[in-house]
């Protein structure tokens, strides 16, 4: 599956971009399913991350129950120690060729993220994922780890 | 039911001007990825801006745009 990278704007030219105003970033819309319902939000796939991470408000719309949930922390660069609780969530992904759908245990942050972290745990553990970035785009296959189910769709366009 | 290709492909190719204005917002997405439906500094709120403005909140992407320009880590909280 191909999803390109997300251009978004930038404040000031940065110098490390030759003085861009815009960083791409490898985002991928990840829908997540709960007993309530549905939710499509954006990922970023963050191979620094250990574990696959939601804001904690996403399990409360989607009726994810987090009584009693294990546990995590995370240290972030330069940052505190933020609490995590872990939860199983069913989560899919599209690219309008391809579907992957599988269960995962994933953490829900009471952080307000500006997207989800798709890290190793419940993610990249499942998929051997290609950053390209000359063509600005993630490509993503599921692997003998991957838990779930992986449909095709159709024949991706010329 | 979305065209995730026609999503993907139209989401891409958004204005960055457009997005700019939305600094340190979360906005949903079009289903067809042409326009944004809603923006808010709340994420909560969006729900309810998306009903507002005619559609499904099941069906309209969520994301942030950074109010910074470097993110390191991931963990972009700002």
């Amino acid at each position: 599956m191909i999803f390109p990278y997300l251009p978004l704007p930038t404040k000031a030219p940065v110098p490390s971009l030759g003085g861009a105003m815009l960083r791409y970033r490898p985002i991928i819309s990840v829908r997540v399913f709960g007993p309530l319902g549905a939710r499509l939000l954006d990922g970023c796939v963050d191979c620094g991350s250990d574990d696959t991470i939601f804001p904690l408000s996403l399990a409360r719309k989607l009726g994810i129950d987090l009584t009693g949930a294990p546990q995590g922390e995370a240290h972030p660069v330069g940052g505190t120690i933020v609490p995590y609780a872990y939860a199983a969530a069913t989560l899919r992904v599209s690219d309008g060729v391809g579907t992957c759908e599988w269960k995962a245990t994933v953490g829900f942050v009471d952080l307000p993220l500006r997207w989800a972290l798709l890290g190793h745990a419940g993610f990249l553990d499942f998929f051997d994922t290609d950053l390209r970035g000359a063509r600005r785009e993630v490509f993503i296959t599921p692997n003998p780890l991957f838990p779930g189910a992986h449909t095709i769709q159709r024949a991706p366009s010329p | 039911m979305m065209n995730m290709q026609e999503y993907l492909k139209n989401r891409a190719a958004f204005p960055l001007a457009e997005l700019a204005k939305h600094r340190g917002e979360w906005v949903a997405w079009s289903p067809d990825g042409t326009r944004l439906v809603a923006a808010s500094r709340n994420l909560d709120a969006l729900d309810d801006l998306i009903r507002a403005a005619g559609e499904d909140p099941e069906n309209c992407a969520i994301g942030g745009i950074p109010d910074t320009d470097c993110v390191l880590g991931g963990l972009d909280v700002s």
